[in-house]
């Protein structure tokens, strides 16, 4: 994927925050986008870059709360730095749960929001690698003839051709010939190959026909990419506001 | 006092004795052995006459001179009045006739010299005696008046100074009571600002934290390599600006938290209208009220207490914030309209969109602890009025056409101002 300029949003209501915060995250040479409003950022299309969001929580109008709920389950949700006036501990809980990266009380220093931006970008960039990786992984499953899945499932299972061969029924040069295409549409060089590529795509609403785990093997790969698309804890909890 | 303790020293001390008559009728008489102190007077009074006559005529009599009797008839006429002084006249007439003219011990008039003499004398004795009494009675009527009126002079002078005691007793109530209402007004300030003091804070920390930020800012434009000065400018003027902005939150906060001794200015009614909506703009926000303003230009100042009316409009402000607190929204708005009222003077209106008032509370509402709002202290209205009312002015409340109610505070003119 190309290495898109970075776009750091910043939604708060109050002026004079939100021209100071922007000329903060320029000094860093970042690009920012700025908003009155949630709904102003809802109504903005996103850039296709990496990108997070700075999000007063605080502001008026009912909206300003939902926003992270609905960020965290879009498409492409993004990483989210709630600065607050008062961090209230349940507050805090909540923004963690879905998916801030930094909870930050007023005032804070600049190195604070700083470190915060360059984390959050740093989240997304991997996380739109995952999804870009994920789209990449899905358009090959979907190659995949029904057929085809039984025979992968089966192999992965490790099971040997001929095993699967009277499993379903059928010639083992026809399940051989089958394997064969699978691994040409999967991309896979090898049966370790196909095991990371099963485990990848386990769970995904689009890949409901995909194998289940094998029992008693571990389907891990040594380079495993890690938990999907959801943005690793915060390491500063709500609490934080001492 | 002095006057009348002089005049009453003949009749006693005692005010309420009455001042001696010189006709024999009330006679001065010193309290005495006498069962009947009038009739002991009396004979008194007829017996310095006849002393004196007789006194009078022995002088003349030893000495050879006969005026020595004028005398006697004024000091008796004096003394005891008409009735004395006429008889010491007769005994005078009579007397000289038979003891001083001659020949002696006889009634009877020898030549026509000598009875012209005796006509002479009896008038002129007789008018001694009548013109003496006359002016003894003149003067006593006169220095019982005087003694009346001094009388009522110093009764009035207790009056007065009792009137005046009660005066002072009275501007000192005034004064407690005046001090208390601006205690109780500077309390329910103090409860008023409580309410608000959330919403202050945040108007508060924001530009602090603005100010925070831009100082980071700064220091990383200045940092870069080149030096990004204008940048590093536009944050600095930014950090004067949320400086400012900063602490005139704190001066409207900190004119409403102090307990100051009311002072009259000359107040423009929209810049108050303005400064409090600035005060109120946090509190307005975290209730998602719009408020709408609609100044009218050029009305004439009006005489008070700038911190007294401010208070005013942030009690009517929250009284319709509270009055919306159930309200979707789209119904969350209020106005407030300054507008010109009778007489030169100004009119500031607070409309809300809220529940409005029960018809059957409508009176009560200026109450004194009269509340519908949970944990509401029924302070409010009835503070706000006070000092609509120290300002000569009225604060009255009407429902509107629509939902909700106006709030009326009317202010006279300042005295001297332009109409
Ligand atoms: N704008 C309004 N709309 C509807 N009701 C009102 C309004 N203003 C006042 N009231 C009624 O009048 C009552 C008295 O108001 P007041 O301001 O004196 O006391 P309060 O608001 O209850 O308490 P506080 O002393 O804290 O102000 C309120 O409780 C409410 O019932
Ligand atoms: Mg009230």
């Amino acid at each position: 994927m190309t290495p898109e300029e970075p776009v750091v949003y910043v939604v708060d209501d109050d002026a004079s925050v939100r021209e100071a915060l922007s000329s903060l995250i320029r000094s860093e040479g970042l690009h920012v986008e700025t908003f009155a409003s949630a709904e102003g950022f809802r109504a903005h299309p996103r850039a296709d870059a990496p990108a997070c969001l700075v999000l007063d929580v605080q502001l008026p109008g009912s909206s300003g709360m939902d926003l992270p709920g609905e960020l965290s389950a879009s498409e492409a949700p993004i990483p989210i730095i709630f600065i607050t006036g008062h961090g209230t501990i349940p507050m805090g809980v909540r923004a963690m749960k879905e998916g801030a990266v930094e909870f930050l009380t007023k005032p804070f220093g600049d190195a604070e929001l700083i470190g915060a931006v360059r984390q959050a970008l740093q989240r997304d960039r991997a996380a739109r690698g995952e999804r870009a990786e994920l789209a990449e992984v899905r358009q090959r499953w979907e190659r995949l003839t029904p057929r085809e899945r039984q025979v992968l499932a089966l192999v992965v299972a490790g099971r040997m051709n001929k095993q699967i061969a009277s499993e379903l029924g059928a010639a083992e040069q026809t399940i051989k010939v089958h394997r064969g295409r699978v691994m040409r549409k999967l991309e896979a060089r090898s049966v370790p190959d196909l095991v990371r590529l099963v485990e990848r795509i386990a769970g995904q609403p689009w890949a409901a026909d995909a194998p289940r785990r094998a029992e008693g093997r571990s389907l891990a790969g040594p380079d495993d990419a890690g938990p999907g698309p959801s943005y690793p804890r915060g390491r500063s909890a709500g609490g934080s506001s001492d | 006092m002095a006057a009348s303790r002089a005049l009453g020293g003949r009749g006693g001390s005692d005010r309420a004795r009455p001042v001696p008559e010189p006709d024999g009728a009330d006679t001065a008489a010193p309290a005495g052995p006498a069962s009947d102190p009038r009739r002991s007077g009396i004979v008194r009074s007829y017996g310095v006459a006849v002393a004196g006559v007789a006194f009078g005529l022995l002088l003349s009599l030893t000495l050879e001179i006969p005026p020595l009797l004028i005398p006697a008839i004024v000091v008796s006429a004096w003394y005891g009045g008409m009735g004395p002084g006429m008889l010491a006249a007769v005994l005078s007439i009579v007397g000289s006739q038979i003891v001083l003219a001659q020949p002696s011990y006889t009634l009877r008039i020898a030549t026509l010299d000598h009875a012209a003499y005796l006509l002479v004398f009896s008038l002129t004795a007789l008018f001694v005696a009548w013109l003496t009494a006359t002016q003894r009675r003149t003067e006593v009527a006169l220095r019982r008046a005087h003694g009346e009126l001094s009388q009522r002079v110093s009764d009035l002078a207790r009056a007065n100074e009792r009137l005046h005691g009660e005066m002072m007793g009275r501007e000192q109530a005034a004064d407690a009571l005046r001090e208390a209402q601006a205690d109780l007004a500077h309390v329910t300030r103090v409860t008023m600002l409580g309410e608000i003091t959330a919403s202050i804070a945040h108007d508060v920390s924001q530009p602090l934290a603005a100010v925070v930020i831009n100082g980071g800012a700064c220091r990383r434009w200045l940092d870069a390599d080149p030096p990004n000065l204008a940048e590093a400018r536009a944050a600095a003027e930014r950090i004067v600006e949320d400086a400012n902005r900063a602490s005139q939150v704190v001066r409207r906060v900190r004119s409403l938290m102090h307990r100051q001794v009311a002072e009259r200015t000359s107040i423009d009614v929209g810049e108050l209208v303005r400064d409090t909506v600035a005060l109120m703009h946090g509190e307005l926000a975290r209730h998602h009220v719009a408020v709408r303003t609609e100044l009218r230009e050029g009305l004439p100042p009006v005489a008070g207490d700038r911190v007294g009316l401010q208070q005013v409009l942030v009690n009517l402000m929250l009284n319709g914030i509270d009055a919306m607190s159930e309200s979707d929204d789209e119904r969350r708005w209020m106005a407030i309209r300054t507008l010109a009222g009778e007489a030169g003077g100004v009119v500031v209106e607070v409309e809300d969109a809220g529940r409005g008032v029960r018809p059957e509370d409508r009176d009560r509402i200026f109450e004194a602890f009269f509340s519908t709002r949970p944990g509401g202290l029924g302070m409010g209205l009835a503070i706000s009025r006070s000092i609509v009312e120290t300002h000569g002015g009225r604060l009255r409340a009407a429902p509107n056409e629509g939902a909700g109610t106006t709030l009326r505070v009317s202010l006279p003119a300042e005295p001297g101002g332009g109409a």
